[in-house]
This record gives structure tokens, sequence and C-alpha cells, in this order.
């Protein structure tokens, strides 16, 4: 994939048509959207944009050197050059303060970075502008000119906004996403150097008149871009967007019939920018500024119709996304597809490749870093266009969650936990967030909280759920569950069994949280000396056919484990025994059912549960095996078999120790 | 000189203040293992360097008398023998402010001069200027280079009477870079031509006379008038050839792809 930033050129063959100003409303709406972007001033002769810039205070000051500087350096510089010895960006580009590009950001937001390169024209300005001699410069001297400033500008690298939580040796740089160039106006060599070699795809703006309309034509035919004698529509060698500006209001007939003429003449126009009266009486930056007027709309469409041009085969992923091959360039699609978010079917492709992928797959670093990068940039572009995505929301508090389940240091462990509540903190917290939504989040972030020891904290959340006036019923029966398990957290046993029987007993219970709910019930009991409704509740699970896997396992061991110590031995066989057909690699099935039929007599059948039992048992386990032979024997008396087994439990610790060494 | 180099110093300003757009001056070094300082003066030998502790160096830079660095230039290593152990020249700092550099016609803080790397530190108090230190040949190399680079670009504008203005800012400014005594005459030279012409002779009174005794007002005149000749004889400077047009130039060039800038072509190698 190529990761060098399209170079955009804005060309308009006579001046006054909008050009800069379309240039800066682009630039800021992509930076809005977290977009590194670069703008260069190259109309060096009349500089209106770093002019208005300055005077608007959008920049402060200006770098020890301007865009005639780097224009004058790549003129003059030796080649082949030395890619050691180019001149550093931060020689000649002026940074717009965060501030002021977005000032009340979201924090999930991307940080977007718009750099200029000005011309500052308090510094010998006219001086150095004649030291360029541009008219002295042959068309060779222009490509080679505009070669080399093509090569600085692809090879330059801009800090990237990452989040606290990503891994400590994350890339920390980038290219920029995109750069743009206001270019001189006119058939002019600078204007030469703008559109040549320099840029990738030359956007030009023309008003409607007769002046405009002929001047680009003839403009468009001698740079190569259009065949003489040829239709508009012939293809040319660089894209070119048009783009027709200072379009009157209203359905005038004249304005028809220009416009069809410009059609004919130019190609087809991509976007039309209307007339709007302020920018007569002062220039404004209405993607920024002014985010409800008609000509903001029309910035964004130009904006989409750029990014498509960029990146328009990112947009090609659709069939992939059905196809069993997409594995091996899923994250080459996802990283495509993160600069084409400004388009709704940019947007639509990556939320389909990011639904394909669940939380539960990822493991590396830098997996979990583009997965984060490619929700943030969905949820941004989707809140920019007016839509609350609060699943997404949810869905990358999951990732956070297991991100920080996998990390290995301490701290950013912490970061990305803080992280994840920070974004189930915003949709507790929306008033805009719908209860469904909420009640997610505050059942996910009681969760973290008990992990995290805080069971009050963790209560009171599972509480708010269950009783939130309009949060789903199976939401609700969740929250009732969660509760219970952080009810037995706190030893509070009584609310616990309450919270376990109020979900069994709901209608809107999933089997899979009633069956949960009936086996947690049972320990419960069984803890609490009361075997027979312990035995009861796991047998409403071992009779629900329908029940998962897990829970019927856990039911059949657990009832298992009650008929032994009731001495119900061949019953407690049996459940070990359906036990261990459920799930064959749990180590405590084989030795409940061990221990029975030791008991029962039967060496030999034990002796060989016993070797299965050890085979799975860690270090940890062969405590528990051995202190339920030496309660057998007390209650039993002396038992065939025991000192074997005694032997077999002393091997395996003693191979469990040479393997640690 | 060879004189021996026991302990690591860094360059960490020089001697006096910038008072004119550039100019070379002697180093002030720092000892990096007691952190005294001095002024790098090795050309006599016969005269120990005399170090200084913080508290007079402090006195020093307050008074003015040494201009400190923003961030310390490393020794160059020209200056010492190949093995690192032996001084065997004297290092100079060069200072210069930015419009010397315009004027220069240098797009950037030059990265190396005469195979020697340059390392730029911006002045303390002095916010537009940098300074680098080489030894004294290249320093006097290097401010003839840009002596000689403005007198081309005061030449080339010889024939634009509006300019008269730019031309005495470039004479001036050659004054300053130039140390050479021939390179100095010429820069006087020109400073005369653009000079309004009675004040000339105060001039010639307060600086020609003392640095060239051995010149007379007369002699100045007639040496102005020459170079005059001269200059005028240039022809103006070409601004766009007849055939070559903006037009011309932009014909087809989006069809041109980039070239290798990275590889040597057939212009670079001629």
């Amino acid at each position: 994939m190529n990761d060098s930033p399209p170079i955009f050129a804005f060309y308009s063959f006579k001046g006054g048509v909008g050009r800069s100003m379309a240039v800066l409303n682009l630039a800021y709406a992509l930076a809005i959207q977290g977009q590194n972007v670069l703008v260069l001033d190259m109309d060096l002769e009349a500089p209106g944009l770093s002019g208005f810039l300055h005077r608007k205070k959008e920049i402060k000051t200006f770098a020890p050197f301007d865009m005639v500087d780097l224009v004058r350096w790549a003129a003059d510089v030796v080649t082949p050059l030395d890619p050691n010895e180019l001149p550093p960006l931060e020689d000649f580009t002026v940074s717009i303060p965060a501030e002021k590009i977005k000032p009340d950001r979201y924090f999930f937001e991307p940080r977007g970075r718009l750099d200029i390169i000005p011309v500052d024209e308090g510094r010998d300005y006219y001086d150095r502008l004649t030291a360029l001699e541009m008219g002295n410069l042959s068309q060779d001297d222009l490509v080679r000119t505009g070669s080399v400033l093509r090569v600085w500008l692809q090879r330059l690298r801009v800090p990237r906004d990452v989040p606290d939580y990503y891994a400590a040796d994350h890339e920390q740089d980038a290219p920029y996403d995109i750069i743009l160039i206001d270019s001189r106006t006119g058939i002019t060599e600078t204007g030469g150097l703008c559109i040549g070699p320099l840029s990738d795809i030359l956007v030009v703006l023309t008003a409607l008149n007769d002046q405009n309309v002929k001047g680009t034509r003839q403009f468009l035919e001698e740079v190569g871009i259009r065949e003489t004698g040829k239709p508009a529509s012939t293809r040319s060698s660089k894209p070119c967007l048009i783009v027709a500006t200072l379009v009157p209001a209203g359905e005038i007939q004249k304005k028809r019939q220009r416009l069809k003429v410009l059609e004919e003449e130019l190609g087809p126009i991509v976007v039309r920018l209307s007339y709007h009266p302020q920018l007569a009486l002062e220039e404004t930056i209405f993607t920024r500024d002014c985010p409800e007027e008609y000509l903001t709309r029309e910035y964004v469409a130009l904006l989409e119709q750029i990014v498509k041009s960029a990146h328009g085969e990112a947009l090609e992923w659709g069939p992939w996304l059905a196809d069993d091959e997409l594995w091996p360039r899923y994250h080459e699609g996802t990283r495509a597809l993160l600069n084409s978010t400004s388009l709704a079917e940019g947007r639509s492709l990556l939320e389909h490749l990011l639904r394909r992928r669940e939380s539960s797959q990822i493991s590396e670093d830098e997996d979990f870093a583009l997965h984060d990068r490619a929700f943030r940039t969905l949820l941004t572009a989707e809140f920019q266009a007016q839509r609350w995505r609060w699943d997404v929301i949810l869905r990358l508090a999951n990732l956070l969650d297991r991100w920080q389940q996998c990390s290995t240091d301490p701290e950013r462990r912490d970061r990305r936990r803080q992280a994840e509540l920070q974004y189930l903190d915003f949709v507790i917290d929306s008033p805009h967030a719908p209860a469904g939504q909420k009640a997610k989040a505050l059942i996910n972030r009681g969760l973290a909280r008990g992990e995290a020891g805080q069971t009050e904290l963790a209560i009171a959340d599972f509480t708010q759920v269950i009783e939130m006036d309009g949060a789903p019923l199976q939401r609700k029966a969740k929250a009732l569950y969660n509760r219970g398990v952080a009810f037995g957290e706190a030893r509070q046993t009584q609310q616990e069994v309450d919270d376990y029987s109020r979900v069994i007993a709901m209608d809107d219970a999933s089997l899979d949280l009633k069956a949960r709910a009936l086996v947690n019930r049972g320990v419960t009991h069984d803890q609490e000396g009361e075997t027979e409704r312990a035995i009861a509740d796991y047998s409403r699970v071992v009779a629900m056919e329908d029940a998962p896997l897990e829970q019927r396992f856990e039911a059949r061991l657990n009832r298992g484990w009650a008929y032994y110590l009731t001495d119900r031995l061949n019953e407690a066989v049996d459940d070990e025994r359906h036990a261990i057909q459920l799930n064959a690699r749990i180590w405590n099935a084989h030795a409940n059912l061990a221990i029975a039929l030791l008991v029962l007599g039967k060496v030999d059948e034990a002796l060989a549960c016993y070797d299965q039992a050890l085979a799975l048992a860690k270090r940890d386990h062969l405590d528990e095996i051995a202190e339920e032979l030496h309660d057998a024997a007390e209650k039993h008396g002396p038992l065939k078999g025991m000192e074997a087994v005694r032997e077999k439990i002393e091997n395996r610790r003693r191979q469990l120790q040479g393997e640690s060494k | 000189m060879n004189v021996p180099m026991t302990d690591p110093i860094a360059i960490i300003g020089f001697n006096g203040q910038p008072q004119v757009e550039c100019g070379w001056s002697l180093p002030i070094a720092q000892r990096e293992s007691d952190r005294t300082q001095c002024v790098f003066d090795v050309a006599e030998a016969h005269r120990p360097l005399r170090w200084h502790d913080p508290a007079e160096v402090e006195e020093f830079a307050l008074s003015g008398r040494w201009t400190p660095l923003v961030e310390p230039l490393p020794f160059p290593r020209a200056c010492c023998s190949e093995t690192g152990g032996a001084l065997i020249a004297q290092p100079m700092v060069v200072f210069a402010a930015r419009a010397m550099l315009d004027a220069a016609d240098e797009a950037s803080w030059p990265v190396a001069f005469q195979n020697e790397p340059l390392e730029w530190r911006g002045v303390v108090g002095h916010p537009q200027f940098h300074a680098t230190c080489v030894p004294a040949a290249t320093a006097y190399a290097l401010l003839g280079h840009w002596a000689r680079r403005v007198k081309t670009r005061f030449d080339s504008m010889h024939n634009k009477p509006h300019m008269r203005e730019r031309r005495l800012r470039a004479a001036d400014l050659m004054l300053c870079a130039a140390v050479e005594p021939s390179l100095r005459w010429q820069g006087y030279l020109r400073y005369t031509l653009a000079l309004e012409p009675e004040k000339v002779r105060r001039l010639f009174d307060g600086f020609i006379r003392h640095e060239f005794p051995g010149v007379t007002f007369d002699g100045l005149l007639e040496e102005m008038t020459k170079l005059k000749a001269v200059l005028d004889s240039q022809r103006p400077p070409v601004v766009a050839s007849a055939v070559s047009t903006a037009r011309s130039k932009v014909n087809r060039i989006t069809q041109r792809p980039p070239i290798d800038v990275f590889e040597p072509t057939q212009r670079d190698a001629a």
C-alpha cells in the first residue's frame, strides 16, 4: 500500500473565485475529522492565504523560513539529493493551534493537525521573491524543482495523536494524511510548478462567466489535461476535479445555461460552490465557524470528492468483506478505510469490517491499537455526520476491556481500564443515550468495578439497571444475576440468593442466565449446608436439555460432589461420569469420580481416574486432592489403595517441581 | 600549535557581543570535568588558557563580555589531530543574523562548508542570530564566501535604479562578512557607489582612510569610476528568454512524471 500522502493542487485561471478559501475550508474540515493536513501557500506573488491566517491570528508567527525559501532550496539544491540532508520540516511550517481547529473536542476524537507553509511578506519578501527568478526556470527546471519538493513532502513525518494507553513502543509519528497546495492563478512558472510532477490531483475552480470558462479551457489544453478539439470528457493523464464557484442562488435560466457551457467546455462538475454574500465582506472558515451554513455543506461535498479521488480504491473493499480470503488482508483493508470515513460508504464498509472481528480474537498490541483507532475514527465520523453511535462506543469499551486483560505492563493495563471506564461513563452520563445502551454500559462498568474489588460500587451500578425505567428486561435479568454474584463476593448470602431467585423466576431471562443462576444458587446453598436444596437446584439444570453445556457440566460436577458428601456414592459416580462426558479436560471431575470409586472399593478404576486427574492438575490442586483423601480416610477408615494414591500425588508433585526448574 | 587536549570540552558561547549582522569571534569553551570556562585562544602558545569558575562566568555574561549560546556546540573535530589527542587548529565561532543568510542567497543555515560539517545554535538574547564553531581557516573562508555572494547580488542590482536602498544594504552586509582586505576594499567601493555622493567624503574620513592608509580620496574616486564603468557594461539580468514564455514552459507539464531526484541525471553528471 502506498503510504505517501496525496498531494492536491488547487488552481484557478482567474483570481477572486474563492480558491484560497476553499483550500482553507477543506483543510480545517479535514483536521476537524482528525486528519493531519499540510497546506502550502504557493501563490507566491499574491499570498492571500498566509495574510488571512496572520491577520485573523490563526497563526501568531512565522517559521524561520517560508514557502519562498523552500522553493528556492528546491530550485537550487544539487541532485542527486542526499536523503539525510533534507531540510527539517519545522524550519518552514507553522501549526494552527489545536484549540483553533476544534475548540470543543470530545475525548475520543483523534486530534487533527493543520500545518501551513506560508509566505512571510514581512521579511525581505520582494528581495527573496526576485532572487527566485522563476522566469529563468525552464520546463525541465520546473519538473526537477517539483520533483524535489514532492519527495521532500512525501518524506515528512509529524507526531500522531496517540492515546497514553498505547504500547510505549507504538509508532509515534507518521506522514501527513493529505497535502493541499494553493496555486498561482493565470499561466505562470509558479502555477506550472504546482500542477506539474509536484501534485497528484488537480482541483480546478472556476466561476461561470465566459472569461473564466474560456481561460480555464485554454489552460487545461495547454498543460495537457484536455486534448485540443476533443470532448471535455476525454480521460487525461492527471486526475482533475472541476469545481464551479460563485454559483448564484435560485433557479435562473442564465445560470443553467452557463453551467451547461461549463460542463461542455471543461467536463463534469463534481461540486458547485455557491456565492455567499458574507465572503464579499469577510473571508470565513465556514467549516469550523458556521457548520449550519449551506456553503459548509458544499465544502463538505467537495471534501468527499477529494477523499474519493484520493482513497477511492479503499471503497473497492466491499467484495472482500464477504470473501473467505479476507483475513490475510484484513489489516490492510482496515487501514485503507481509515482515510475514507468522511464518505458514508467508507464508514459503512469499515463498520462491516470491524464487525467481522470479535474483541476476543485480538491479542496483539498492534492489532488492538489498529482497532482502537478504527473505532475512534468511525465514531468521530459518525458523530460529525450527526449520528451518535452508542453501540460503537460500547464495542470500543469492550475492546479496551479485552486489551487491559491482555496487558502485561501494569501501568498500561491501568490506563486501558481508565479509558474503558471513560467511555462507559460517557454513555451512562449522557442525557441522549437510550436506556438499553445505558443499561449495557452500567452492567459493564459494574463488572469492571467488581474485577477491581469495588464491590459496593459494582452493586450500585447493577441496582441502577434493575431500577431503571425503560431498561430491557433481559438487561435487568443480567444485572440481577451479576448483582447476585457481587453480593456473594460481599458475603451477603441472603441478597445473593434472592437475586438468583428473581432471575430464575423471570420469564425474560435467557435459559443460559437461568442455568447460571441455578448453579450459583446451588453452590451458595451448598456452602450454607443446605445440601438438599443445592441438589434440587443442580437437578433443575441437569434436566434442562437446552441449557449450555458449561452449565450442565457444572451442575453434574457439583451435584456429584453433593451426593458424595451425603454418601450417595453410586449417584455421585454417575454424575461425575456424565460431567466427564461433557468436558473431560477439567481435573476435579476426574478427582471427584476417583475418590467416590475409592470409597466404593473399586481401586483399579479409582487409580485410573486419579491418573487422569493428576495429569490435568496443577500444583495447588494436588493439595486439594490429598486433603480429600485424608478426609475420606477419617470418615470411612483406611481405604484400600490409599498409599498408591499418595505415591502418585507425590510423584506428580516432583514432576511439576522438575518442570518449574 | 599541537597543544595536548586532555579534557573533553564543549563550546558554550563566544567572546564579545554581535554588533553587526555577522562576524567571527573566539569561542568560550567549557571543560566537562569541572565545568570551568575560558576564552579558547590557543593561537599564542606561550599564553596559557585562563579557566574561570561559574561565578566569574556569570558576571562576564551579564556584563556582555561573553555571549552564551542557547545550546552548546561540539568542539570542532577538524581542530584536533586524527587521533584526537592534540589541538592542531584554533577554533573560531562564526555568528550571523538571518538577514545575512538571505543576502548571501542561502536558503537555510548551511549544513556543510568545504567538506566541514556545520552545526548551528541559537544565540541567547539575539533571536535573529545563529552561530557555529569551525577551524579559524574555515571561518575565514566561510565569511569570504558569503561576502562574495553578497557582492554578486550587489552587482546584479547595479542596473536597477529603484534598488539603491537594497544595494546599500547589500554593501553594508558585504562589509560585515568580509575579513580579507581585498574583499573589504571591494565592499567599500560598492558602499560608496550606493551612497549619496555627499556622504562619500565622510565615509572616507571616518573609515576607509584608517583601514587603507595608502589610499587618497582622489584615488578612491578613481577606483569608484572604474568599478561603475565595469558594472554599467554588464548586461541587464535575464528575466525570461524571448522564446521561452511561461505559456510554453507549462505546455503539457501535467503529463511530465516526477524524476528520481535521488539518482544522478545526465545534467548532474555533466
